[in-house]
């Protein structure tokens, strides 16, 4: 975004804190509501990574075994946390950029509500014995018309919200991926439900097209929405023009030819048409670019800037996120490659992969964006740096970890033990062990820095953050008087100046 | 960029993919033409035949989460070595050598092909042979074996080794399914496919309908049926060169 | 406060048609695909079609061939309509069914007050459990059909068997019937005039060893050439009685046991006739075919 001047109008304030206003409650219970899914998807993880070494963990009883605690996990991870954080996100950064406010909080709460109760019974029928078995659509067959219904009663408002934008000038880039984000879930999520489990098709195609739907939700919808928020992030606290506005529209459009191409490699090696294999990975690898350069673009824009780094919470998350983003676009190239697939294809790799997108990735952008958005909707500061920096430090911690041992060592090493059919079995499930181990102290780091989050994203929500104009940063600097102005309680120096 | 042209680039790049990667795939591999056994007149059709209740037992075998642990592709060998461990792909041994790849109709019968996401448990493709090789050694019949692997996988009796010794099997994280038994009490001569655990007098453990369809599934993966010769991979001077024509 | 007014862009139209437009564009991908795949077919079982074609293949050709040995269509209906047009041998007449109802109100309204009350009285005094309900219809090959028997034997018969005069075959039967229903000279009279009126059994009596035989042993000089045409009326009708019931009064009126009425005349013409006689004979009157005994 790029501003004329530092110094916003009056007019921009208040329509700023306006369109704030009008989506404080939609926007919250997002974000509220995504993270307790967080938590339960992280405690469903911890459960589930236990029981890969440790199975009589808690009991034997069906609804925890790791057949069903582990699609729970993931799919509470998603549609849970992952589409909850987005939807507050999208809906906030699209009416802030529009310059517009919503007249529709009530209409997307509602439709929050349901896609929560959608969830809920996903969840519920997977656990209890009613997942479908196609991986990241676990949730019985009745539940996606329900999720979809409900997003589109959330999407369309995005929409509507850009097409009534104000202003002359060129849409925002992050106006853009936005949109694309919008419209890509639907067409995405319906073609292969519709494919999945409608349609009567081959038993294989079912199952390279759902190889398909986790790519392309991952770089078509989760990326495009991080991206968007990490260039609004970045560009808002730095307050700087994007790096190159070129290549970000040229990222853009890269992402869009090369991204629905991929995904079929994940059924490699199996029977479908060599096409569709081969072309799947090689979109894959080739989506590393626009990956890449969109990271590129961001980081530019904060170089130098490494006070504001330390400073400024969102900004740190979301450069995370970007580093996060630029490590998975590497790490798709490696995954997808045919001599790579051999032995990361049946091990916990592409599980890693995941993790790294959904919360190596999109999860920092989207804390970065929380921890930016909250304050302006509840008009409370956050409460404590240290659970900021508590947040901050064991989610790398855990995400590094699940890295390693996931992708790096772990996978490649099971790989190479099942590839090696001289020896027993046992030998490809022994040498997981340690890695298993570590992969469940990295969620209970996750989760560790997730409970901080929650607990303090629920005081905020309780309208219990800190009454103060300065916002809350990860450094003390002590200074009465900043660009922010005297320190004060917010509300009382409103009616001071009124 | 305008709105239109965004419209119309959305349109066509996601639309370009769709079309080549979805849905013509889908399309041909719907009719799929029958192939014949071998390049002579008179050859039959490759058909692959199938029994037992495979679509209900693969419900299960989804419900469940068999598929997060347990793959059921035997990759080409540019691709993966698993066709060359025992009992992966086939039976191999003195007389005859059925290994082969997965095959397009091997998930015949099933709505979805349940490749697997990992490999914690072996793969499951020619689960059949393995379940009655398990059975000869154990002296019990390929399902009662089954059903207590599903009871308790850990379960040291069900491996036997070459001199009949048990085998370590703590290494295994297959969960228990417990939730498809039921402990009852004993009548007349039991359940013929009552657990052969100890429980408190005059009960016994038998299996529910689930354990039994899931069986009757995991029974029928025996994907190893002779292949026409035009899609028979095998070296020529291996067993499974010769197709069968019958 | 919002200036919302320089927002030129938001309108109520451009929402709505966003909103529809946006849903709509939101959607296209599925209709697409429901589009193609419609279009495409849902999987076919290439094998089992081709395997099927073959089968039908196979049925066609042995469909063709069989149809060139049947004989062409209409060649057994000359055999069909002879079947069908002669006597039956037995009657469907199930109580209960239609055509049993309709027969019963015929019988019971046709014809005059006394016949009428005849008839009633044919049900009720319960003649009907072995002669069956229109007189034609007995439970037993011996039991006579009664229908269009001439009155006055009809009359005499009854009284012969119900005074102990008549002792033949089921008579000893009949007479405790007519003893347990009280049966007045008075009914007995109605009854036999409702039976008289009653129909005859249909039958046509062929040429052949049976005629010659009728008319050899002179039945025809009593009992009509057709043997339906008595020349007294205390002389009973034969066309069509039961052959059973035909030949078991011929053999005790031959020696005796039936002795009433006209029986004694009749003896010394029986003494001609052999037992393979009467069997020919009373088929023939039974109007049975030759080939048919």
């Amino acid at each position: 975004m790029s501003t004329q001047s530092n110094a916003p109008t009056t007019e921009d304030i208040e329509l700023r804190s306006e369109i704030d206003r009008s989506l404080r409650h939609p926007v919250m219970f997002f974000f509220t509501s995504g993270a307790a899914w967080l938590a339960v998807s992280l405690v469903l993880g911890i459960i589930a990574s236990i029981k890969t070494h440790n199975p009589a963990f808690l009991g034997e009883g069906s609804f925890i075994q790791y057949g069903r605690a582990f699609p729970a996990h993931i799919n509470a991870l998603v549609y849970g946390w992952g589409a909850q954080a987005a939807f507050g996100v999208m809906i906030w950064l699209m009416a802030r950029l529009s310059r517009q406010p919503s007249r529709n909080a009530g209409t997307l709460l509602v439709a929050g509500h349901i896609w929560n109760l959608g969830v809920m019974l996903g969840i519920g029928g997977i656990l209890a014995g009613h997942g479908t078995g196609k991986h990241w659509m676990e949730f019985p067959t009745f539940v996606w018309p329900v999720l979809l219904a409900s997003y589109a009663a959330i999407a369309i408002w995005v929409v509507i919200s850009f097409r009534v934008r104000r202003g002359d000038d060129e849409a925002y880039i992050s106006q853009w991926y936005i949109l694309a984000a919008c419209i890509w879930f639907p067409w995405i999520y319906l073609t292969a439900n519709l494919y999945v489990n409608v349609f009567d098709v081959h038993p294989l195609m079912a199952a390279a097209i759902n190889g398909w739907f986790r790519q392309a939700l991952v770089l078509l919808f989760f990326v495009p929405i991080g991206i968007a928020s990490a260039y609004y992030i970045t560009a808002k606290i730095t307050a700087r023009a994007v790096y190159n506005y070129s290549y970000s529209a040229g990222c853009f459009w890269a992402l869009a030819i090369i991204a629905p191409w991929a995904g079929f490699h994940a059924v490699m090696g199996s029977p479908i048409p060599m096409f569709l294999q081969y072309t799947g990975a090689a979109a894959s690898m080739l989506a590393a670019v626009p990956l890449i350069f969109a990271g590129v673009n961001v980081l530019k824009t904060t170089s130098g800037q490494a006070e504001v780094l330390a400073h400024s919470p969102s900004l740190r998350f979301t450069v995370a996120g970007v580093f996060g983003l630029i490590a998975l676009a590497v790490l798709g190239v490696i995954l997808a490659h045919p001599d790579a697939i051999r032995y990361s294809q049946f091990s916990l790799a592409s599980y890693g992969y995941d993790v790294l997108a959904l919360y190596g990735f999109f999860s920092m952008c989207m804390f970065g964006a929380i921890y930016f958005i909250v304050p302006r909707v509840t008009r409370r500061e956050w409460i404590s740096r240290r659970l900021i920096r508590t947040h901050f430090w064991f989610s790398i911690y855990g995400v590094c970890l699940i890295l390693l041992f996931c992708t790096v060592l772990g996978s490649f090493q099971q790989g190479a033990a099942q590839e090696n059919f001289n020896q027993p079995w046992k030998q490809a499930v022994k040498s997981t062990f340690p890695y298993a181990v570590g992969i469940t102290f990295a969620w209970v780091a996750i989760l560790w820095a997730n409970i901080f989050f929650f607990i303090h994203l629920t005081l905020m929500w309780l309208r219990l953050g800190r009454r103060s104009s300065h916002p809350t940063l990860l450094r003390r600097d002590h200074s009465a008087l900043g660009p922010h102005g005297p320190e004060g309680d917010i509300d009382e120096l409103e009616s001071a100046k009124a | 960029m305008t709105f239109k042209y965004f419209l119309i680039g959305m349109f066509a790049s996601f639309g370009l993919a769709w079309l080549c990667m979805i849905a013509i795939p889908t399309a041909k591999m719907a009719s799929l033409p029958p192939v014949k056994m071998s390049g002579e007149e008179d050859a039959e059709y490759y058909q692959r035949k199938t029994s037992g209740r495979v679509l209900n037992g693969a419900q299960i075998y989804a419900a469940n989460g068999c598929y997060t642990c347990h793959s059921q592709l035997i990759r080409p060998t540019y691709l993966g070595s698993q066709i060359f461990r025992k009992d992966f792909a086939g039976i191999s041994n003195a007389d005859v050598d059925t290994r082969r790849e997965t095959h397009y109709d091997d998930y015949l019968g099933e709505k979805y092909a349940q490749i697997g996401l990992t490999r914690m448990g072996p793969d499951l493709s020619n689960y059949g042979h393995r379940a009655d090789a398990y059975a000869a050694k154990t002296g019990m019949s390929a399902e009662q074996w089954t059903i207590a692997h599903l009871y308790n996988p850990r379960n040291q009796k069900l491996q036997l080794g070459e001199q009949g010794e048990e085998i370590d099997m703590t290494w295994s994280n297959c969960p228990s399914q417990l939730q498809m038994f039921k402990e009852k009490d004993l009548v007349g001569q039991g359940d013929s496919l009552a657990l052969n655990i100890n429980t408190v007098a005059m009960t016994q453990v038998v299996p529910l309908e689930q354990a039994r369809v899931l069986t009757d599934y995991l029974l029928t993966l025996k994907r190893d049926s002779a292949l026409p010769e035009s899609m028979n991979n095998a070296p020529k001077n291996s067993g499974a060169a010769a197709a069968d024509v019958k | 406060m919002s200036n919302q007014f320089s927002n030129h862009r938001d309108t109520p139209l451009r929402r709505f048609t966003a909103f529809w437009w946006g849903l709509a564009y939101f959607a296209i991908f599925g209709l697409v695909s429901a589009l193609f795949y419609w279009q495409s077919g849902s999987p076919v079982d290439a094998v089992a079609q081709v395997r099927a074609a073959d089968r039908y293949e196979v049925r066609a050709k042995v469909d063709a061939a069989q149809a060139e040995l049947l004989p062409p269509a209409g060649a057994t209906d000359k055999l069909t309509d002879e079947i069908q047009g002669g006597p039956q041998a037995t009657d469907q007449f199930v109580p209960g069914s239609a055509s049993h109802a309709r027969a019963m109100e015929q019988l019971a309204s046709g014809g005059d007050e006394a016949a009428n009350e005849g008839f009633k009285l044919y049900t009720a005094k319960a003649c009907n459990t072995c002669h069956g309900a229109d007189a034609n219809r007995p439970i037993s090959p011996a039991y006579p059909k009664l229908g269009g028997q001439n009155a006055e034997y009809l009359l005499a018969q009854i009284k012969d068997i119900h005074n102990g005069v008549r002792t033949n075959g089921g008579s000893a039967v009949m007479k405790g019937m007519t003893t347990a229903m009280n049966l007045t000279e008075d009914e007995m009279k109605k009854i036999s005039d409702w039976i008289a009126s009653a129909d005859k059994p249909v039958v046509e009596l062929v040429e052949g060893d049976g005629k010659n035989l009728y008319t050899a042993k002179a039945c025809a000089t009593c009992h009509g050439a057709d043997a339906n045409t008595p020349i007294m009326p205390i002389y009973p009708r034969l066309a069509g009685q039961n052959s059973q019931y035909l030949y078991d009064q011929m053999q005790a009126i031959k020696d005796g046991t039936r002795a009433n009425g006209q029986s004694a005349v009749m003896k010394g013409i029986m003494a001609n006739v052999s037992e393979e006689e009467m069997k020919v004979l009373s088929d023939w009157i039974a109007g049975q075919k030759a080939d048919q005994q």
